[in-house]
């Protein structure tokens, strides 16, 4: 079995790793993941994806409007809002204009 | 501690008020335990004053702190939601208030949910009330230690691989998990979401047959929750007829002894009541925690991508955006939200996703499958809750696999989307130990009406005796 890639993997999953968290995540990722190949073993039919069977079909809701959360509301738990934004950092610099 | 119904008939003569009885539940939240991560007294009170009637008129109410209460911080015991505050109320929030419920408080887990023995959290482990040196189970062990000590009456858990029967099993206490898309999951924060069920954590079957009857039903807010009616809790006290329990003997091997024979006792009491039993067999039993991890894992990687600290949150201002996010989710998340995320977007990588993620997804279909086809032969399935009694506190803490190994008997029910109760089956020492009743889909009346026939015909005396005589 080949070694997991834990550098690719954070970065996928947007999760910064400090060398020792690396290593022991590495180590506990490879014995996880060679815990759940054993899945292998078993005889599978290819039926089609579904997540469940059920007898009910997905009910709708009726279509109407509702009163929505208030911008404020929304806002009320951002860290920087500005003017009724949400904010993250610069993302363009002046250079590149 | 009383049931809710005694209470109801002492609110009624007026031997106590709904305020005394918050008081004494108050008084017993005890420190020392860790189940709660917030203590809501002030909205507790607001309530009182309301005297709002109802099925759960003045009843204190524990809430997983998971599941939203507007207003109310929700941590999901985790860094990373650190100061958010939810602008509004989960559905079962919104009908426990228009029944008159009281919420005492919001109770520890492992962060998000993510564990089996409410060690794994933020702010801290969660103790057995039973013995202060083990867990109380996880994840909804705060829930679980909150009713078993007797600072709430009932209390709200989720269950995403047996979060509720669990820590159920380690108080002494019924956990229901019910079918998938018997309770709305709007406002309770998502782990897996084609496995996650809100659960009932109560101290007999009747009460969490009241409050799964308050709480049960469609919502337009959650396209999964099912038009099913749920048939009137007082069915509950109606004694099976004609009905066969299924023995699957893979779930009585790996197990201990004592937990072999306290849940053969219970089956032989049922058994002189008439009821017939039968041994059958779920040979894919011993994949559901490797299927289990693929698909709660790949689901939460997908579900916990959303905390970054933009909207809400713990926000960490880096040199860029992606550092933002990074550095948030690298402060905010415990190493074992990490691994299972890693994990999750392993088997979800184009590399990885047809050796792993589909085909436990197929794997599951194999379960499910086999459920059905024993729900042919038999009405019900008893097995034990747990392989062994609660563990000690920082056994299993450093062994991912380890960590997994109560799964086996409970996350099967979530694969399939099936409704299974845990009930006291004894005492092992000084520790509860339960059996669980897994039933055929939407069938939640009836695997508690064997709880209840169970309760008549031999009552759970470990209850802790602090407990029962306040």
């Amino acid at each position: 079995m080949k070694e997991v890639d834990i550098k690719h993997l954070s970065k996928l999953a947007n999760i910064e790793l400090d060398r020792e968290e690396e290593k022991k995540l590495q180590e506990d990722l490879n014995k996880i993941i060679k815990y759940i190949r054993q899945i292998q073993e078993v005889e599978v039919r290819q039926n089609p994806n579904t997540t469940h069977r059920r007898s009910e079909a997905l009910p709708l809701r009726n279509d109407k409007k509702e009163k929505p959360l208030s911008v404020e509301e929304v806002l009320s738990n951002a860290k920087d809002p500005y003017k009724n934004h949400f904010t993250i950092n610069r993302m363009v610099n002046e250079d590149d204009s | 501690m009383k049931t809710i119904l005694e209470y109801r008939e002492l609110f009624k003569k007026q031997k106590i008020t709904p305020i005394s009885l918050f008081e004494s539940c108050l008084k017993k939240i005890n420190p020392s335990l860790n189940a709660y991560i917030t203590v809501t007294e002030e909205l507790a009170r607001k309530g009182l004053k309301k005297e709002t009637k109802g099925k759960l008129r003045g009843i204190p109410i524990a809430i997983k702190d998971n599941i939203n209460i507007k207003g109310v911080p929700t941590t999901c015991a985790s860094n990373v939601l650190n100061g958010f505050i939810p602008p509004f109320s989960a559905t079962v929030i919104e009908r426990i208030e228009k029944n008159g419920g009281i919420f005492i408080g919001k109770t520890n887990l492992d962060e998000f949910g993510m564990g089996s023995s409410t060690e794994r959290s933020y702010y801290g482990p969660t103790k057995n009330p039973f013995d202060e040196t083990k867990v109380p189970g996880g994840s909804s062990g705060g829930s679980a230690a909150a009713v078993a000590s007797g600072s709430a009456v009932i209390s709200l858990g989720s269950d995403t691989g047996g979060s509720v029967r669990q820590p159920a099993s380690y108080c002494g206490l019924v956990g229901l998990k019910p079918t998938y898309g018997r309770v709305s999951r709007y406002g309770l924060v998502a782990f897996g979401s084609s496995l996650d069920q809100i659960g009932i954590i109560g101290r007999s079957a009747v009460d969490v047959g009241i409050m799964l009857e308050v709480i049960a039903g469609y919502d337009p807010k959650d396209s999964t929750s099912s038009k099913k009616e749920i048939d009137d809790y007082s069915k509950i006290n109606e004694t099976p007829k004609n009905i066969t329990i299924g023995i699957p003997e893979e779930y009585f091997k790996q197990i201990d002894m004592e937990v072999h024979s306290t849940v053969m006792e219970i089956k032989s009491k049922i058994e002189k009541e008439g009821i017939s039993f039968k041994s059958v067999s779920l040979p894919t039993t011993g994949y559901i925690i490797p299927t289990y991890q693929v698909l709660s894992y790949a689901e939460a990687s997908s579900n916990l991508a959303r905390y970054d600290g933009v909207r809400y949150g713990l926000r960490k201002n880096g040199e860029n955006f992606h550092d933002t996010i990074r550095k948030c989710r690298n402060e905010g998340f415990l190493p074992e939200v990490k691994r299972r995320i890693l994990v999750g977007t392993f088997v979800l990588s184009s590399e990885a996703i047809a050796e792993y993620y589909e085909r436990a997804d197929l794997i599951r279909r194999l379960i499910t499958q086999e459920f059905e086809d024993v729900f042919k032969e038999v009405d019900y399935l008893l097995t034990p809750a747990t392989p062994t009694p609660a563990f000690p506190i920082g056994e299993r803490t450093d062994d991912p696999i380890r960590m997994h190994v109560p799964d086996r008997m409970t996350a099967g029910a979530n694969l399939a989307g099936l409704p299974a109760v845990v009930a006291p089956a004894g005492m092992i020492g000084k520790l509860p130990i339960g059996y669980q009743i897994i039933g055929k889909p939407f069938d939640e009346i009836g695997i508690l009406s064997i709880v209840r026939l169970v309760e008549k015909i031999a009552p759970f005396e470990g209850f802790l005796k602090e407990v029962q005589d306040g």
